[in-house]
């Protein structure tokens, strides 16, 4: 029953099958199916496993219809690991079922859609960059997809490139020196968001912390992972393991959530990792126990409400301290979101492969939204930044959607 | 299934709401109770009460059983298509579709979600008072199939006490309309028979609940014991003090190792025996002394350590805790069943000890967390089910654990229901005349038969042999188990 390359085999046994996480499973919630609940699925893993189903063409739907947004595990009374069952799993598919997955989903889902190639061209700078493109091309597709990326590209010019934070650079700490923390620059953020990483360096040099960014860091893999290539992320992994002097570290800093989750788990995927993993924070995680809070004195008086990125919120357990900074900007009207808590369905490149399902879970958000009359929307995670900027065009809503360190820096004096 | 009888559910209900897919159709293969299994042929997912109506017309013609489903956390097999057929399944019927603040009753579809409906009036001060602890994902329409009962039901009553009327499709495909959300309704009470008949006389499309004004005061009171012994006591004590708390729980040590490994961790104490958990609610008035009261006899009775939650969110957590207890087996346990039975109140501290002997005798782990104040029993028996010994003897001590309950006075199910599980142990508190006459009543409502058959009245055949080729009655069963012990002994 142990298969080759799932290090945790059996980890559905934790699951004793009450249902309790149905609600709390934003593809459960729109479609209403028991295969497409956390319970659903894990049961599908457990027949597979025990023989008692194949790796039909439903059972890979199912399984890539999750969001991986991990809202499960924060509802499970049983503990039961999600991610780590369900992204095995997908390793496991993959491996069974070679490429032809992907292929068929991208070409099924975003060929015939010129609009959705805005997010299609923006997802393959991504993958690019995170181990992707090997595989990609082995499947033919890359061929097939570059003349109407580049049309896409032409009609959609406004992925602005900017630029981020130097690789092998070093910021000084202002006043007087609390310590020193790493910076992990994430390849999105720092190729298209690159402003939001100046902030983040400026907010931690400011809350008195010499800053690293170590020149060997390379992309998380979390995208590769989530897609079920393992063994692509196991040797990101390890690069980004060894790219780190964790030892002499405070912290190893990262302001998406996404990547952030992925760099905690990598004990899952690699040994060695646990100093590593033990020494990262999310940005918010780390600065709201610094002195930040006497450094915010720009006041911002606008209605800003905050959303939880689910692998923050699911994943990493932080809920409190974003709120916490954001509130301590003088003049902030804050507003809390009615289930903020719930995935906005962008999920990497989820709103790509599941169209439709990630704009019904889009629209349940932006009513929510839209009742909290907010002006600005504050969350920490790239893709779900894209997805309220296209949500809110979508809905039109006019909102400013920014990462909280954005917020932050602007009210630094 | 046959093709043509596809057709004709797609054209009714459109394609994408029915599915015969192998893989989609696993998933729906059992309820809560995943110990039983039964693969439906199809399962549909209507919108309105007339594709309901529909699918069961269409099931009659063909003469194909049916049977509707919720959110499937039900504990006795009651939404497993133990003959196949087709699952109804209702999640996609769960609009809240009005609210009457004035009158305090609300009119919601079947599919809605327990807790929402509280969490919708609450701005207006009110909610719905019974609180299944699988209420977070139970559906109401299973709610009102299974009378579903919870902490709260002490003081509040169950289910029944709160539904005022419903509209139901009967298996003959008419719908019907009974009760009055003004309160009673003229002529017999038809809607009090159809609450708790287990989906097996009409598929519920349409609810009114009646809302309740939120307490104005509420207080939560752990206390700790040592011993079953004084636990069981005080619950006795302080119903006869007169006192009707709101709820009264108890969790032994088992459970308290489950829970406290779980993220609904609360604070509970690993050291103690088991313990109390004992809410009091109503005016802000007399509240303190109640307590004060309720303190004081736990004190007597040995309690080693008794507090009082300080805030809404240590009483929040508290419940939370006690509420995800039965999921929380599984930091413990592959897998568990759990067993619901109703004793008298005196009979508690005799009856646990007789399942812990039960308990020692087969070497499977019991651990006990139930709704003290109505002698609600829910031993939850740990197990593994890849080990076929186990299944076998984990039935086996559930059909003990109901007899030492039935023999002590007490009912075979206080709120989980009976469905495929515990329907051959009706003999055990019916007679043949009983039966008979139940029979009767479902005959009127279900006159097909083909509306959930199988379940609550005896089959003379076990779930077990359906799911699990190769034992074929509890009574084989037993001969097995007894071969295995006297063969362990030797
Ligand atoms: C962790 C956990 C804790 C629980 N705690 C409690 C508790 O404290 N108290 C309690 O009473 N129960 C409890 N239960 C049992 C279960 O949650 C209840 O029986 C609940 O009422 C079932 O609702 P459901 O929507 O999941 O129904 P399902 O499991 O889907 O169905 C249950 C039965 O109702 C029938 N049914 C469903 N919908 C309809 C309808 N619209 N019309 C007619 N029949 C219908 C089905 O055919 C089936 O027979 C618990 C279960 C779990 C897993
Ligand atoms: S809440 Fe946990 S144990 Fe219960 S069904 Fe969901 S995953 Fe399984
Ligand atoms: S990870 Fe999210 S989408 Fe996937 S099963 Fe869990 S709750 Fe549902």
């Amino acid at each position: 029953m142990v298969k080759e390359g799932t290090k945790h085999p059996e980890l559905y046994l934790d699951c004793v099958h009450c249902g309790l996480c149905l609600p709390s499973c934003p593809t459960y919630r729109v479609l209403g199916t028991e295969m497409d609940s956390p319970r659903g699925r894990i049961y599908l893993m457990r027949a597979y496993d025990e023989g008692r189903t194949k790796i039909t063409e439903s059972f890979v739907e199912h399984m890539f219809r999750c969001l991986d947004c991990r809202a499960c595990e924060t509802a499970c009374p049983s503990g039961v690991h999600f991610g780590e069952m369900m992204e095995s799993m997908r390793a496991e598919i993959v491996t069974e079922r070679s490429a032809h997955w992907l292929s068929r989903l991208v070409l099924k889902h975003v060929f015939p859609y010129p609009w959705r190639f805005d997010l299609a061209s923006r997802a393959l700078q991504l993958y690019r960059q995170s181990g992707f493109q090997g595989f990609v091309r082995s499947t033919g597709l890359l061929e097939r997809l570059a003349p109407k990326v580049a049309m896409a590209e032409a009609l959609m010019p406004e992925a602005e490139i900017e630029s981020g934070v130097a690789l092998e650079s070093f910021h000084r700490a202002e006043g007087r020196k609390q310590g020193t923390v790493a910076f992990f620059t994430g390849c999105v953020m720092n190729s298209m968001m690159g402003s939001i990483n100046q902030a983040s360096v400026r907010l931690l040099t400011a809350a008195g912390y010499d800053v690293v960014v170590p020149g060997n860091q390379i992309c998380c893999g979390a995208l590769a992972n989530h897609a079920g290539l393992r063994d692509t992320a196991r040797e990101m992994a390890g690069k980004n393991v060894s790219a780190f002097d964790a030892k002499d570290l405070d912290a190893i800093i990262i302001n998406a959530a996404g990547c952030g989750a992925m760099l905690k788990e990598y004990p899952v995927l690699i040994g060695g990792a646990e100093g590593f993993a033990s020494k990262v924070q999310d940005i918010s995680e780390f600065l709201a126990s610094t002195r930040i809070y006497d450094r915010l004195r720009i006041p911002i008086e606008r209605r800003v409400g905050y959303d939880d990125p689910c692998h923050l919120i699911h994943g990493q357990g932080v809920k409190a301290q974003p709120r916490m900074l954001l509130k301590s900007i003088p003049g902030i009207q804050f507003v809390e979101i009615e289930g903020a808590d719930q995935c906005c369905g962008s999920a990497g490149t989820y709103n790509i492969t599941q169209n439709e399902l990630s704009m019904e879970i889009l629209d349940r958000k932006m009513i929510s939204i839209r009742k909290a009359n907010i002006e600005i929307l504050a969350t920490g995670n790239p893709g779900c930044m894209f997805q309220f900027r296209y949500g809110a065009r979508r809905a039109g809503i006019s909102l400013e959607v920014v990462h909280p360190v954005e917020l932050l820096a602007r009210s630094l004096d | 299934m046959r093709r043509e009888i596809i057709d004709r559910l797609e054209r009714a209900l459109g394609a994408a709401a029915v599915t015969t897919d192998d893989t989609e159709l696993l998933v729906y293969e059992c309820d809560a109770l995943a110990l039983f299994k039964n693969k439906p042929d199809a399962v549909v997912f209507p919108a309105n009460t007339e594709q309901v109506a529909e699918v069961v017309r269409i099931a009659n013609e063909y003469r194909i059983p049916f049977l509707p489903r919720g959110s499937g956390t039900g504990l006795s097999g009651g939404a497993m298509a133990i003959d196949g057929g087709i699952i109804i399944e209702l999640q996609g019927m769960n609009r809240i579709l009005s609210v009457d603040v004035d009158n305090r009753f609300a009119v919601v579809q079947p599919g809605v979600v327990n807790i929402h409906i509280s969490q919708a009036v609450a701005p207006h001060g009110l909610y719905y008072a019974p609180d299944p602890s699988s209420q977070s994902a139970c559906s109401i329409g299973g709610n009102v199939a299974e009378n579903a009962g919870g902490p709260h039901c002490l003081k509040y009553g169950m289910t029944t006490n709160h539904i005022l009327a419903i509209e139901a499709v009967l298996s003959s495909g008419e719908v019907v309309r009974l009760g009055n959300p003004a309160g009673e309704a003229v002529g017999m009470d038809l809607l009090g028979a159809i609450v708790g008949s287990e989906g097996t006389f009409a598929i519920v499309t349409e609810i009114t609940v009646r809302l309740l004004p939120k307490p104005q005061a509420v207080k939560t009171l752990l206390a700790a014991y040592k011993s079953f012994e004084e636990c069981s006591q005080t619950v006795s004590d302080i119903v006869a003090a007169g006192i009707v708390p709101a709820a009264l729980e108890f969790m032994d040590d088992n459970t308290i190792v489950a829970v406290e490994a779980s993220v609904y961790r609360a604070g509970f104490p690993l050291d103690a025996r088991a313990v109390l958990l004992i809410e009091v609610d109503g005016f802000s008035d007399g509240l303190t002394e109640t307590a004060a009261e309720i303190i004081e006899i736990c004190r007597r009775n040995n309690a080693y350590d008794v507090r009082v939650a300080k805030d809404e969110e240590e009483r929040a957590r508290l419940w939370m805790g006690r509420k995800g207890s039965f999921g929380a087996m599984g930091r413990i346990s592959p897998d568990m069943m759990v067993m619901d039975a109703v004793i008298p109140r005196t009979q508690l501290p005799g009856v646990l000890a007789g399942i812990e002997r039960i308990s020692e005798r087969y070497r499977l782990k019991v651990a006990n967390v139930f709704h003290a104040g109505d002698g609600n029993l829910h031993p939850l028996i740990l197990f593994d089910s890849r080990h076929q010994d186990q299944v076998d003897k984990i039935l086996i001590m559930g059909e003990e654990i109901m007899r030492l309950c039935v023999g002590v006075g007490g009912s075979l199910s206080g709120e989980h229901g009976v469905g495929c599980e515990k329907n051959d142990f009706m003999g055990m508190v019916f007679t043949e005349s009983d039966l008979e006459s139940m029979a009767c009543v479902k005959r009127v409502f279900n006159s097909s038969g083909l509306l959930n058959p199988s379940k609550v009245f005896p089959t003379g055949r076990g779930c077990t042999e359906i799911g699990r080729p190769g034992t074929t009655s509890t009574e084989e069963i037993g001969r097995k188990v007894e071969k295995m012990l006297l063969g362990q002994k030797q």
